[in-house]
């Protein structure tokens, strides 16, 4: 009799070793048949091969960090396996890492001990896999449910202790999963009171878990169970298990490997801000200029409701922070009556921070609409039912994440929901009012184009910049913010959730918040300073400012309220740390031109560590820094500094 | 060659990561360098995907060479071919 064909994956495989063979050569779509292939078996293979191949060979687009990621794998059971799928979804969403596997069924230890492996490893992010040996006992027994229920309570949260303790410690990322019950110890009980007691037991150690993950410090949760309900086939392999350990399939260690390494875009702040979407056939069905304004589909009925259910889906998105666009060939004039008018619209137009609706290029349409809310391209997901359209936006700017919703409508939601592409850590204040600041920023550029002199455009803006010690409000924003900045990043580092809290609570440290206001409302929380406050001298650690208000004496202002509360504090000293990177070009030229002198660079004594440049200034001999155009408000409620 | 042979042997060449035509019948498996008891595992996976079937993990840790795995899984094919295999 004859064999199956082989799959599809050994394709894949092909073109994963043709990379690798040829050191120079680059396969851009390669991270894309990745992301999109379900073979955990081929994906694992396609990982091992990939070690050591940098994500721009998969991708084509240019690297952002100059350093990769240090992922630590540290498991209860035997999960070799997740490390090269790890790796190749991590490499197809364009992040490089080093990843670390600790030995196995040695969690705690590795937790706890200051000289473990893990430890000297010093990842940013550590994945802690756990399987129900590490919290239920191999002897449980059934008729014993209390007893079982305490020592699970007992193991859970030993756990979630070390795990907090870990994360205060080393400013590492955790990421927990709550833990699926094994097909043979559910099997082992008999009576459906008891079943129901167990599960009801196993669900207690699951939220302890989720609890962790929604309050503790530097520890999040991946909810695995759940994300079983998408996988096909057993959580464990019987013999896999016995033989070795392995306490998840393939499909299921693949889940995982996806959930966590949107973990890691979270915590690269690598999650897409901006979604742009089309609306014939994919934010409504039918095509508007021919079926008019009252025979476009939507509502209650197939194939109507997929596209009312997306436009709830997406609206969902902007309420957590998602900048969404309209970008269609279509008639201006329709496209707002229906916005504004049509009764089974959900999205409206103050939804949108732009709609943009004629018979132009859309992926110059893109292009144009990064550089009015001044954000990098690798911010943008597209969304598009013609298949024309999203080849085009793919080929011309690679770094936008292109969705086709080409097809059946009853998939457009799932497919613009991918659980990676948004990913953020967690919400703040700013995310639910995203739209309305960068509704104002687009209408300052107009603004901006209608004032000749730059300096009279400033004095007319009537900016305020208000600085003032972290609290429980601004500090969530202001570690998203040190993540996410490229551009004015003075060291391109971050201090992470762990460190930062503590450097806010400090008597020897401080966590500067700078806000920045103007007549065209309040941009929020837009800056944020790291500071070590000597008795003789005070030195700036980072320094970040969202892109978005740069070029406007802001940064300026930040070093003068710096200066002042120094000075107060009778020092004599202020140090700046600068460390280029390849994006933060534009923060270089602060210190030099505000009067501070260099002291050393990498190469000098005075450098700490790689590429350091140290930056120092006299308080005495620092001039005022405030631009004329800026009132600087000082916010001192929580007395700190 | 089998069909059943040369499918195998670029399941082999995959988890032990070398082209399949360096591979034969008479391979010995625990001579592979890359060989292991992932790789076991890994290969266990990608058979009982690829044909269907399911071996008992005794008998397939006893098999040496390429050639004795391919023959099992030609005997379980022709003992319950199938229906939707391909």
């Amino acid at each position: 009799m004859s064999g199956p064909a082989l799959s599809p994956g050994d394709g894949l495989l092909e073109r994963v070793r043709a990379l690798r063979a040829a050191p120079d050569a680059i396969d851009g779509g390669l991270g894309r048949a990745l992301g999109s292939s379900d073979d955990a078996l081929i994906l694992y293979e396609a990982g091992r091969l990939l070690e050591g191949v940098t994500a721009t060979r998969l991708t084509g687009i240019p690297g952002k960090r100059s350093s990769p990621l240090r992922v630590a794998v540290a498991a209860t059971f035997t999960a070799d396996g997740v490390v090269p799928l790890l790796r190749a979804t991590l490499l197809s969403g364009g992040i490089d890492a080093d990843i670390h596997l600790c030995p196995y069924d040695r969690l705690i230890v590795e937790l706890t001990d200051p000289r473990s492996g893990l430890a000297e490893f010093r990842p940013e992010v550590t994945l802690c896999l756990q399987d129900s040996s590490a919290l239920l006992p191999r002897e449980w027994d059934p008729s014993d449910l209390e007893g079982t229920r305490a020592v699970l309570r007992e193991l859970t949260e030993a756990v979630i202790s070390a795990v907090a303790a870990y994360a205060e410690r080393t400013g590492s990322a955790v990421l927990l999963n709550t833990v699926p019950l094994p097909r043979a110890d559910r099997g082992g009980i008999v009576s459906f009171r008891s079943a129901a007691t167990l599960g009801r037991i196993w669900r207690e150690t699951n939220i302890a878990l989720l609890e962790a993950g929604e309050s503790r410090d530097g520890v999040y949760t991946a909810d695995l169970e759940t994300l079983l309900a998408d996988v096909s086939g057993p959580l464990r392999d019987e013999r896999s298990y016995r033989f070795g350990r392995m306490a998840w399939t393939p499909r299921v260690e693949l889940a995982y490997a996806r959930e966590a390494a949107a973990f890691c875009r979270a915590v690269t702040g690598r999650g897409r801000k901006v979604l742009v979407l089309d609306l014939d056939n994919t934010l409504w069905g039918g095509v508007l200029g021919d079926d008019g304004p009252a025979g476009i589909e939507l509502g209650t009925v197939y194939p109507g409701d997929c596209y009312t259910d997306l436009q709830r889906r997406v609206l969902a998105l902007r309420r957590q922070g998602v900048l969404l666009a309209v970008c269609s060939k279509n008639d201006r004039t329709l496209v707002e009556t229906v916005l504004s008018q049509h009764p089974d619209m959900v999205l409206r137009p103050d939804d949108f921070v732009a709609v943009i609706a004629d018979w132009e290029r859309k992926d110059l349409h893109v292009a144009s609409l990064a550089e009015e809310l001044n954000l990098g391209l690798d911010a943008f997901v597209f969304a598009d039912d013609s298949p024309f359209e999203c080849g085009m936006v793919q080929d011309s700017l690679p770094q936008v994440d292109v969705v086709r919703l080409d097809g059946d409508p009853a998939w457009h939601s799932l497919k613009v929901l991918d659980r990676a592409r948004f990913a953020q850590l967690g919400s703040t204040a700013t995310d639910s009012e995203r739209t309305s600041l960068y509704r104002g920023r687009r209408e300052r550029s107009r603004f901006n184009a209608a004032h000749t002199s730059t300096e009279d455009y400033l004095r007319a803006l009537g900016i305020r910049v208000t600085v003032g010690p972290a609290n429980d409000y601004t500090l969530p924003r202001l570690i998203q913010l040190e993540l996410r900045t490229n551009q004015f990043n003075m060291t391109g580092r971050a201090h992470g959730e762990a460190r930062t809290r503590q450097f806010a609570a400090s008597a020897d440290h401080a966590v500067l918040a700078v806000e920045v206001s103007d007549r065209f409302g309040a941009e929020g929380v837009v800056g944020g300073v790291w500071l070590d406050r000597g008795e003789r001298g005070w030195v700036i650690r980072n320094f970040v400012l969202s892109c978005r208000v740069l070029s406007r004496g802001v940064e300026q202002a930040v070093l003068q309220y710096i200066a002042d509360r120094a000075r107060q504090a009778a020092a004599v000293l202020l140090e700046a740390h600068f460390r280029p990177t390849e994006r933060n070009a534009p923060a270089a030229a602060l210190y030099p031109a505000t009067g501070f002198v260099r002291l050393g660079d990498a190469s000098g004594d005075w450098s700490e560590d790689g590429g350091l440049t140290r930056y120092a200034a006299r308080l005495d001999d620092l001039p005022v820094l405030t631009p004329d155009w800026i009132t600087l408000a000082a916010k001192e409620a929580t007395e700190h500094v | 060659m089998s069909d059943v042979l040369s499918t195998l042997r670029t399941l082999v060449g995959r988890v032990t990561q070398r082209p399949a035509d360096r591979l034969e019948s008479e391979s010995r498996l625990a001579g592979l360098v890359g060989w292991g008891s992932l790789a076991a595992m890994h290969l266990l996976a990608a058979v009982e995907q690829t044909y269907r079937v399911q071996l008992d993990l005794r008998s397939y840790m006893r098999f040496e060479t390429v050639g004795e795995l391919a023959a099992e899984i030609s005997n379980l094919l022709a003992a319950a071919p199938p229906e939707d295999a391909g």
